[in-house]
C-alpha cells in the first residue's frame, strides 16, 4: 500500500503546488498593473477584434477613456483565431462587450447574442444619426437580416473601397499612366514586363482577394449581375457571369498576373513586395493608405506621404460598363454583447470610436476610411497624401453601390473555389460557373 | 490482501492521475465532438437534430475525399524520408564528433520554429516569381531552381510534404538518438570482433535493435500527419483550389468559417476513427507488445 | 584512431547544415529587415540595411518580461507534471500488472490524435465548468493531458529496454513498487526524458490558441500571442512578426541544448 500512498501524496503535492504557483501569478499580476478589473465589474468595457490593429486600438483608447470615463481592455488579434475566439465566447456567455463584426453571415450568426443599436445611436446623434454614414455600410450593416428585422447589430467603424494600387514611380519611368481599360491594361504589363519589377502582382491565394477581384471585373462586365445570381434571380451560369469568370481566367492565361499568383499570399508577402518596390500595380483597396501613418515607428520611403503610390480603379472591360464601377463595404463593423455588463457605456464607447474623439484618433493614423463623412484627419504629410484621401472619401465612397461580401459563407466559398479552380486550370468558366450554382442549390 | 490485488491497486494509483487528467480533458472533447457531428448546428444558437446526414454529405464531398487522398500521401512521404535522414543524423552525431552538439541544434531548430515563420519563409523561398530560387535561377540559369510547386494544385502536397520533412526531420533525428542510448555497446563490439564491417554491424544489430523507436516514430508519424494544420493554414491555405485540404484544415474552415460546427464535428470523428484505427492496425502488425507492452 | 575516421563525417555534414540553415537565416535576415529600408540581398535572403530596429519595436510595444515570466509559469509546471505523470504510467505499463492494458493504453493515444482547432470549444467548456476560466492552472492541466501520450510512449519504450534482471533482484530484495520506480527506472529514463521535456516545452511554449480564448486578463498573456497583433489581414509588419516570433524561439533552442546533453550516457553502462 506504501507505493500506492507515496504516488498519490506526490501527484497531490504536485498539483497544489502548481495551483499555488499559478494562482499566484492569477493575483500577482492583479495587483501589479493595478487597473485590472474583473468582467462583469462596471466602469469597464472589453473589447475584442482583429481591427484596427493593436497599436491604432491603443491609441483610441487613450482618447476615449478620456472622453467617456470608461475603462477599456482591448484584445486585438488575427482573424481566424478572432474567429475561433468569437464562436466560442458567444456559446458560452463570454463574449466581449464590444466585438468586431464583418457583415453578413458573422453578425448574422451572433444576432442573439447582440444588442440592437438603432436606440443607442439614436441617443448619441439625433434621429437623422443615419445621414452621416456612408449607404453602402449602412446597407451592409442590415446585411442578412431575416424579413421584418430591421434592427442594426452592428455598426459600420471604417469602410472601404476594393480598387487598384500602382506605384507611381515605376509607371513614370516606364512613361505609363494607370491603365483605364483592359487594352491598357495589357499593353502596361507587356511594357513592364521588360523591367525587374513584377508588373501586376496579384496575391490570389487569399479567397477574399480572389473575390473581391472577381467582383471589380463581374461589375465592370455587367454591374449588378452577381447579386441577382446570389439571391437566386438568375442562374451563376448566365452568360454575363461565364463571361466575367473567363475575364478572370486571362488574368492568368495571358500572363497579367505573375507566376505562381495563386501561391502568393496578400498579407505579408504580397504587400510587403509591393511596399519594397518590387511591383507596379497590386489589387487591394483603400486600407492601403493606411501605409502612410505618420504615427508608424518608420515608414518605408515610397508610402512617404504616400509619394510612391496612387489608387486606380480596375480597367473597363470591352463591351462591358463604360465607366468603371465602385465596390466596397464594411472593413469593420463594432456590436455590443446582448450581456455586456453596462450597455450605456458600451455604448458611449463605440459610438465614441464611430464619430467621436476615439475616430478622429483613428483616422490621424489613416487607418481605413470611417464609416462616417466629416471626420478627416488632423495632419497630413504631403499633398498626394490629402488628393488620395480626399477622392476616397468624397468621390469614391459615396458612389459605392456593390458590396464586396457575399452574404452567405458557402456562396463566398464556392466562388473562391471556382475561382482557383479556373486560375489552375482545372475548370473552365462554365463549370467554374456550373460549380457555383450547385453549391448554391445544396443550400436550398 | 493477495500479493496479486495489491499489485493491481498500486498499478492504479501510479495510473490514476494520468487517466483522471486524459477523462476529461482528452475523453470530454471526443465526446462533444461526436454529438455535435449528429447536429446542424452554427456553434452558438441551438442545433437541429438531423441524424447521421452529416456523415452521408462527408461521403460524398470532393474535398474531404481530397483530405482522405492527401493524408494518405502525406504519411508515407514524410515518415519514411525523415526517419531514414534523422537515423543517419542521429548515428553521425552519437559517435565522438567534435562539434556534434551544435550539429544536434542546428538540424533541430527547424522543429522549433514557429509554423507562422515556417511558412511566411518557405513561401518566399519557393514563389515561382520573386522567390529566392526563383532568383537563384536567373542568376545561375539553372532552369530547374525555379519552381511553381505550391501554385500547381497536382504538385503543391508535394511541396507542403517537403517543407514539412525539413522541419521535422531533427526531431526524428532526436529521437534516434535516444533510442541509441538504449542499445548495449558490446553487441556492437562484439559484432565488429567477429569481422563484422560498420555497415553489416548498424544493419544487422543496430536497426533492428531500434525496433520500438521505428515503431513509435511511425505511430507518432501517422497521427502527425493526420492532425496536420498549422503549417497548411500559412503556407498554402489549404489551396490552391483545396488541393492541400487536410482533415483538420478542413475541419476548422468548416466549423469557424462556414459556420458548420456539425459538419465539422463529422471530419473530426472520422480524424479520430482514423488514427485509432491505424494505431490498431499497427499492433496487428508488429504484434500487441509494441502497444500494451507484454512483449518481454 | 576511431575519432581521427569519424570526423569524416563533416565532409557530409558541414554542408547539409549549411543547406539546411538557408530558411532560418532567412528567418533571421527578416526580423533584421528594418521597414524603411525593405531592399534585400543574396536572392531576397538577407536584408541589405540590416539593423535591430523591430526588435526594439517589438520590446517597446509590449511588456516582453511580464508575458515571458506568464509562458514559463505555463511550461514549467506542464512539463513537471508530464514528466511525472508519464513517467509513473509509463512504469505501470511497461512493468505492473495492469487491467486491461492494451485497452488503457490505446486510450492514452487518443490522446495524441486531437488537433487543438478540433478541440479548443470543449476544452473551453470544461475550464469554465471548472472555475478555471481566465487562469493559467487550466492551461497546464489541458496541456498536460495533450502531452502524457507522447511522454508515456517513449518512456515506456526505454523501460522497457531495461534488463529484466535488474527489476526482479529489486523484487526479491523487497523493494516496494515505489522504490523500484523512483530509485532504478526513473533515472535510467533520463534520455526519454529528455526528449520528452523538449516535446513538452515545445507544445506548451508554442500553442497560442487555448491562451488566446481562455485567458481573459492582458497580464496573464503568454508570449505566443504577442505575434498575433504583428499579423493579418491588412496588416503588413512582418519585420516585427519575425522579430517576435525569433525571441520566443531561444528559449526552446537553449531547452534543447541542455536537454540534448543527456543523450549520451549508454543505458547499458548505467545498469551494469
Amino acid at each position: 500500500m506504501r507505493a500506492q500512498s507515496i504516488a498519490v501524496a506526490t501527484t497531490l503535492v504536485g498539483l497544489v503546488t502548481l495551483s499555488a504557483c499559478a494562482g499566484q501569478s492569477n493575483t500577482g499580476g492583479d495587483g501589479e498593473s493595478g487597473t485590472e478589473v474583473a468582467e462583469g465589474d462596471s466602469g469597464t468595457v472589453s473589447f475584442r477584434s482583429w481591427s484596427p490593429i493593436e497599436q491604432t486600438t491603443m491609441q483610441m483608447i487613450e482618447a476615449t477613456e478620456a472622453s467617456t470615463g470608461a475603462e477599456i481592455d482591448a484584445t486585438i488579434f488575427n482573424y481566424p483565431e478572432y474567429i475561433v475566439d468569437l464562436q466560442t465566447r458567444a456559446g458560452s456567455g463570454t463574449l466581449a462587450d464590444v466585438v468586431g463584426l464583418q457583415p453578413g453571415a458573422l453578425t448574422q450568426q451572433y444576432r442573439e447574442n447582440l444588442m440592437p443599436l438603432q436606440d443607442c445611436a439614436e441617443q448619441t446623434w439625433g434621429a437623422d444619426w443615419q445621414d452621416q454614414f456612408y449607404p453602402i455600410g449602412l446597407d451592409q450593416a442590415r446585411m442578412g437580416n431575416p424579413d421584418g428585422d430591421d434592427n442594426f447589430y452592428a455598426l459600420p467603424l471604417l469602410t472601404q473601397t476594393v480598387n487598384l494600387w500602382a506605384n507611381s514611380e515605376i509607371l513614370d519611368e516606364a512613361g505609363l499612366e494607370p491603365p483605364q481599360t483592359w487594352d491598357e491594361l495589357t499593353a502596361a504589363v507587356d511594357t513592364l514586363g521588360e523591367g525587374s519589377a513584377v508588373p501586376f502582382l496579384l496575391p490570389a491565394q487569399d479567397s477574399w482577394l480572389r473575390n473581391v477581384v472577381f467582383l471589380q471585373i463581374a461589375n465592370n462586365v455587367s454591374p449588378g449581375t452577381v447579386y441577382e445570381a446570389e439571391s437566386g434571380e438568375i442562374p451563376w451560369t448566365d452568360p454575363r457571369i461565364v463571361e466575367a469568370i473567363g475575364w478572370w481566367e486571362r488574368l492568368f492565361t495571358d500572363g497579367i498576373a505573375q507566376e505562381g499568383a495563386i501561391s502568393l499570399d496578400a498579407y505579408p508577402s504580397g504587400a510587403n513586395q509591393f511596399e519594397a518596390g518590387e511591383a507596379a500595380m497590386i489589387p487591394l483597396g483603400a486600407w492601403w493608405i493606411q501605409q502612410s501613418d505618420p504615427s508608424r515607428e518608420s515608414i518605408p520611403p515610397l508610402a512617404e506621404g504616400m509619394a510612391g503610390f496612387e489608387p486606380f480603379l480596375f480597367p473597363t472591360i470591352p463591351g462591358g460598363a463604360t465607366e468603371p464601377q465602385f465596390v466596397g463595404g464594411i472593413d469593420v463593423a463594432l456590436g455590443i454583447s446582448a450581456n455586456a455588463s453596462d450597455p450605456d457605456l458600451a455604448c458611449a464607447v463605440l459610438t465614441d470610436w464611430i464619430a467621436g474623439d476615439g475616430a478622429q484618433v483613428l483616422i490621424n493614423t489613416f487607418n481605413d476610411i470611417p464609416a462616417v463623412t466629416g471626420v478627416s484627419p488632423q495632419e497630413f504629410t504631403s499633398e498626394k497624401q490629402e488628393e488620395i484621401w480626399g477622392l476616397f472619401v468624397d468621390e469614391w465612397l459615396p458612389q459605392v453601390e456593390y458590396s464586396r461580401y457575399f452574404e452567405d459563407p458557402d456562396i463566398d466559398k464556392a466562388v473562391a473555389d471556382a475561382l482557383a479552380a479556373v486560375a489552375t486550370g482545372e475548370a473552365t468558366p462554365e463549370e467554374a460557373a456550373q460549380s457555383i450554382q450547385d453549391a448554391q442549390d445544396a443550400r436550398r | 490482501m493477495s500479493i496479486a490485488a495489491r499489485d493491481r491497486l498500486a498499478s492504479v494509483a501510479f495510473l490514476l492521475p494520468t487517466l483522471g487528467l486524459f477523462g476529461v480533458f482528452v475523453v470530454y472533447p471526443i465526446v462533444f465532438n461526436v454529438q455535435a457531428s449528429f447536429l446542424d448546428w452554427n456553434g452558438v444558437t441551438e442545433g437541429t437534430t438531423v441524424g447521421l446526414s452529416n456523415y452521408s454529405t462527408l461521403w460524398q464531398d470532393p474535398i474531404f475525399r481530397t483530405t482522405l487522398r492527401n493524408s494518405a500521401l502525406w504519411i508515407p512521404l514524410t515518415i519514411l524520408p525523415q526517419a531514414a535522414i534523422g537515423f543517419l543524423l542521429a548515428l553521425a552525431l552519437n559517435g565522438p564528433l567534435r562539434g556534434r552538439s551544435i550539429y544536434r541544434a542546428l538540424f533541430f531548430i527547424p522543429a522549433v520554429l514557429s509554423p507562422v515563420v515556417i511558412g511566411i519563409v518557405w513561401q518566399r523561398i519557393l514563389d515561382p516569381s520573386t522567390g529566392v530560387l526563383a532568383q537563384a535561377s536567373r542568376e545561375t540559369g539553372l532552369g530547374w531552381l525555379q519552381t511553381g510547386v505550391l501554385a500547381d494544385p497536382q504538385t503543391a502536397i508535394f511541396g507542403v510534404i517537403a517543407v514539412n520533412i525539413w522541419t521535422w526531420t531533427g526531431f526524428s533525428m532526436l529521437f534516434y538518438l535516444a533510442g541509441l542510448q538504449l542499445i548495449d555497446k558490446n553487441l556492437l563490439e562484439a559484432a565488429t570482433i567477429d569481422g563484422a564491417n560498420p555497415w553489416q554491424a548498424t544493419w544487422r544489430i543496430t536497426l533492428p535493435l531500434l525496433r520500438n523507436t521505428h515503431l513509435s516514430l511511425l505511430m507518432l508519424g501517422v497521427i502527425g500527419a493526420l492532425k496536420t494544420f498549422e503549417l497548411i493554414y500559412v503556407l498554402t491555405q489549404a489551396g490552391p483550389n483545396n488541393a492541400t485540404q487536410m482533415l483538420p484544415t478542413y475541419a476548422f474552415e468548416q466549423a469557424f468559417r462556414l459556420q458548420s460546427v456539425g459538419y465539422a464535428g463529422a471530419i473530426s470523428v472520422v480524424l479520430v476513427v482514423l488514427a485509432v484505427g491505424t494505431s490498431l492496425g499497427m499492433t496487428r502488425v508488429f504484434g500487441s507488445g509494441f502497444l500494451s507492452g507484454a512483449d518481454r | 584512431m576511431k575519432r581521427d575516421r569519424s570526423q569524416w563525417w563533416h565532409l557530409v555534414l558541414a554542408p547539409l547544415a549549411v543547406l539546411w540553415m538557408v530558411p532560418v537565416i532567412m528567418v533571421l535576415g527578416q526580423s533584421l529587415r528594418p521597414v524603411s529600408q525593405p531592399g534585400t540581398i543574396l536572392f531576397g535572403i538577407l536584408p541589405a540595411a540590416p539593423n535591430l530596429s523591430n526588435y526594439a519595436l517589438v520590446f517597446e510595444q509590449n511588456p516582453i518580461l511580464t508575458h515571458l515570466r506568464n509562458s514559463l509559469l505555463i511550461t514549467v509546471p506542464s512539463v513537471l507534471l508530464v514528466v511525472m505523470l508519464g513517467s509513473m504510467t509509463a512504469f505501470a505499463l511497461a512493468r505492473m500488472r495492469v487491467p486491461f492494458k492494451a485497452v488503457v493504453f490505446g486510450f492514452i493515444v487518443l490522446g495524441l490524435v486531437l488537433p487543438m482547432s478540433g478541440i479548443v470549444v470543449a476544452v473551453f467548456q470544461i475550464l469554465q465548468t471548472m472555475g478555471l476560466y481566465n487562469s493559467l492552472v487550466g492551461i497546464v492541466l489541458s496541456y498536460s493531458a495533450l502531452g502524457l501520450p507522447f511522454a508515456v510512449i517513449i518512456v515506456r519504450t526505454t523501460y522497457l529496454a531495461v534488463p529484466h534482471e535488474t527489476f526482479e533482484a529489486a523484487r526479491v530484495d523487497g523493494a516496494s513498487w515505489w522504490q523500484i520506480f523512483w530509485r532504478i527506472y526513473f533515472p535510467l529514463g533520463r534520455p526519454a526524458l529528455a526528449v520528452v521535456v523538449i516535446w513538452q516545452t515545445m507544445l506548451s511554449w508554442n500553442d497560442f490558441l487555448l491562451p488566446l480564448v481562455v485567458l481573459e486578463s492582458t497580464n496573464l498573456v503568454p508570449l505566443t500571442l504577442v505575434p498575433l497583433s504583428y499579423r493579418g489581414v491588412f496588416l503588413s509588419q512582418p519585420g516585427a512578426l519575425f522579430a517576435i516570433l525569433v525571441l520566443i524561439s531561444v528559449p526552446v533552442v537553449l531547452t534543447f541544448v541542455v536537454c540534448q546533453r543527456y543523450l549520451v550516457n549508454g543505458l547499458a553502462g548505467a545498469v551494469k
